[in-house]
């Protein structure tokens, strides 16, 4: 069972150009995630230890993605974590983006990783739906306790 | 306050069902017994004759795929037969599928910010 993402790029475009592209808050907003909305908000802190927010808009609403920053390598690497209440379950995944220059092109490899989320998510959803099975019965029991008989 | 606390319960269940089904996928050989009942249901017996293992033993790893919620068994005279929740399994999938194309499509507009016409 598969828990990696791997997505590979040859860009046009020199090695520096494209880590800043990644870094900056305002360019990060012109590419990620693109289509089904966009990067309503970004903040970046792009060093070692240093945090970021990102608040994407999908076709279900909006989904804030934090993480931390853990390895600015500039050009070349750029390690950090990706935590979604809605998309990882509130769990940390980590992303490890790679570049590797040769003149005017650069080879980019996305790695997101340690996403035994969606196998959280099914946890999580099935714990949901045990626990909202059990309510009805909870609170019947209490409101027969007391006198609200509200169907 | 008591709100509160119902919340609080209901989190920690959920974290331990998370961890459950974490530590039931860490082990190959019961994401091997996973990938045979993938596509049709199977014997206890039969699963357990598939592996070195002896019956024992897969059969402790079959309840924990169970506790995990990732596998059902249904007893029908004296055969307990196995099936993979498919709900679980297909929503694993839509979600490596739904990360793929946020980066595949987060790369290709990558890819025209960074070559673009001098933007």
């Amino acid at each position: 069972m598969t828990d990696v993402v791997r997505v590979t790029r040859t860009l046009r475009a020199p090695v520096t150009e494209v880590f800043d592209a990644w870094t900056d808050a305002s360019r990060l907003k012109q590419w990620l995630n693109p289509g089904a909305g966009t990067l309503a908000e970004a903040e970046t802190d792009p060093v070692a230890g240093g945090a970021f927010r990102f608040v994407k808009l999908t076709a279900d609403g909006v989904d804030e993605v934090t993480g931390r920053y853990l390895v600015v390598d500039p050009p070349h690497r750029l390690v950090f974590t990706w935590q979604s209440g809605v998309s990882t379950g509130g769990r940390e995944s980590q992303v490890t983006v790679t570049l590797r220059g040769e003149g005017e092109t650069t080879e980019m490899t996305i790695l997101h990783e340690r996403l035994p989320a969606a196998q959280y998510r099914d946890g999580a959803s099935r714990a949901w739906t045990a626990i909202a099975a059990r309510l009805p019965a909870y609170l019947t029991g209490r409101r027969l306790a007391g006198s609200d008989g509200c169907a | 306050m008591a709100e509160r606390s119902a919340d609080a319960g209901v989190a920690d269940a959920a974290a331990d069902v998370l961890d459950l089904t974490y530590a039931a996928l860490a082990s190959p050989t019961r994401r091997a017994i996973l990938g045979l009942l993938r596509d049709d249901q199977a014997r206890v017996t039969d699963i357990a004759r598939a592996f070195p293992a002896s019956l024992a033993t897969v059969s402790k790893h079959i309840q924990v795929l169970e506790r995990a919620g990732l596998v059902r068994r249904e007893v029908r005279g004296r055969d307990h037969y196995l099936r993979a929740d498919p709900a679980n399994l297909d929503a694993a999938e839509e979600w490596i599928a739904e990360y793929t194309s946020f980066w595949e499509r987060s790369a290709d507009a990558l890819a025209r910010h960074v070559e673009g016409d001098g933007s």
